[in-house]
């Protein structure tokens, strides 16, 4: 169960039309590395985890994520929803305006759509949660070679925080893999 | 939005995000008191500066509909990407 919250978990505004900046920040909203595969990831490993520490951990940034998949979707809205065509055509923007208008869709910064085949379960603990970390890390160097893309000083405010967030997962991802080490190494008797 | 409005937004938003980042933090420290007790101080904060900013500017949750209100103020007041 999931309940909306009308609200964005940190403000975000632009400076002004940038089509070409919305093409490329839309790698975080249907990229490989984007807010929906860490989003799916995460609450897609979730049922299998062996411990109810984990599977907490994995809703609860699962759940972050999609905020944040709103918060980039926020970003290219309002970097495109007063370009003109002309606008539009010189940022790039051309051909996803013949397949979708101004409306988003999950792509990557080369309009690839976006595929599960970005994110994998492996029903192993170890495996998943290095996969989480590593995803986690891609995430934080997709967001710092966007933060070269511009110097639109609100956007950059808004790729500073999502960098941040990203840093943070990987410590609790990695907190978490510790303890499932413990937990597996831990000898049992019957 | 009026600053009055953004001001508050703001604040609740910085409560919205101590909360996250609290309880992925209490994911993996269950047993840390002081960010227990800290979770707890924020999250009554919250619910208090949010019940307050519904009434106000429009419900942040579907349940937060305002009984006084003779419109079905969730879908008449603006989402968060046209703010």
């Amino acid at each position: 169960m999931w309940i909306y919250e009308k609200k964005l978990q940190y403000p975000v505004s632009v400076s002004g039309t940038n089509p070409q900046l919305a093409k490329m920040l839309l790698s975080q909203y249907g990229g490989p590395d984007g807010e929906l595969s860490a989003a799916l990831r995460y609450l897609n490993q979730r049922y299998t985890m062996p411990t109810s520490r984990t599977q907490g951990l994995l809703t609860d940034i699962g759940t972050e994520e999609l905020a944040h998949l709103e918060m980039i979707a926020t970003l290219a809205y309002k970097l495109t929803k007063d370009a003109d065509l002309d606008e539009i055509i010189a940022g790039s923007m051309g051909g996803s305006f013949v397949d979708h208008g101004k409306g988003l869709f999950y792509v990557d910064a080369n309009s690839n759509p976006w595929t599960a085949t970005y994110i994998q379960n492996k029903n192993d603990p170890i495996a998943d949660l290095q996969e989480d970390m590593a995803a986690e890390q891609k995430a934080r160097a997709t967001y710092n070679h966007l933060m070269d893309m511009t110097d639109d000083p609100r956007v950059l405010d808004v790729l500073r925080f999502l960098r941040e967030r990203e840093i943070v997962h990987f410590q609790r991802f990695g907190e978490a893999l510790v303890q499932v080490q413990e937990t597996y190494s831990c000898r049992k008797v019957f | 939005m009026t600053q009055e409005q953004s001001a508050l937004m703001l604040r609740i938003q910085q409560l919205g995000l101590t909360m996250d980042d609290l309880g992925q933090y209490l994911d993996t420290h269950p047993a840390d008191s002081f960010a227990i007790e800290r979770y707890q101080m924020t999250a009554e904060q919250y619910k208090k500066l949010s019940m307050e900013y519904s009434a106000a500017y429009g419900p942040l949750l579907q349940m937060y509909s305002t009984a006084d209100s003779d419109t079905w103020l969730w879908a008449e007041t603006a989402f968060p990407w046209n703010d």
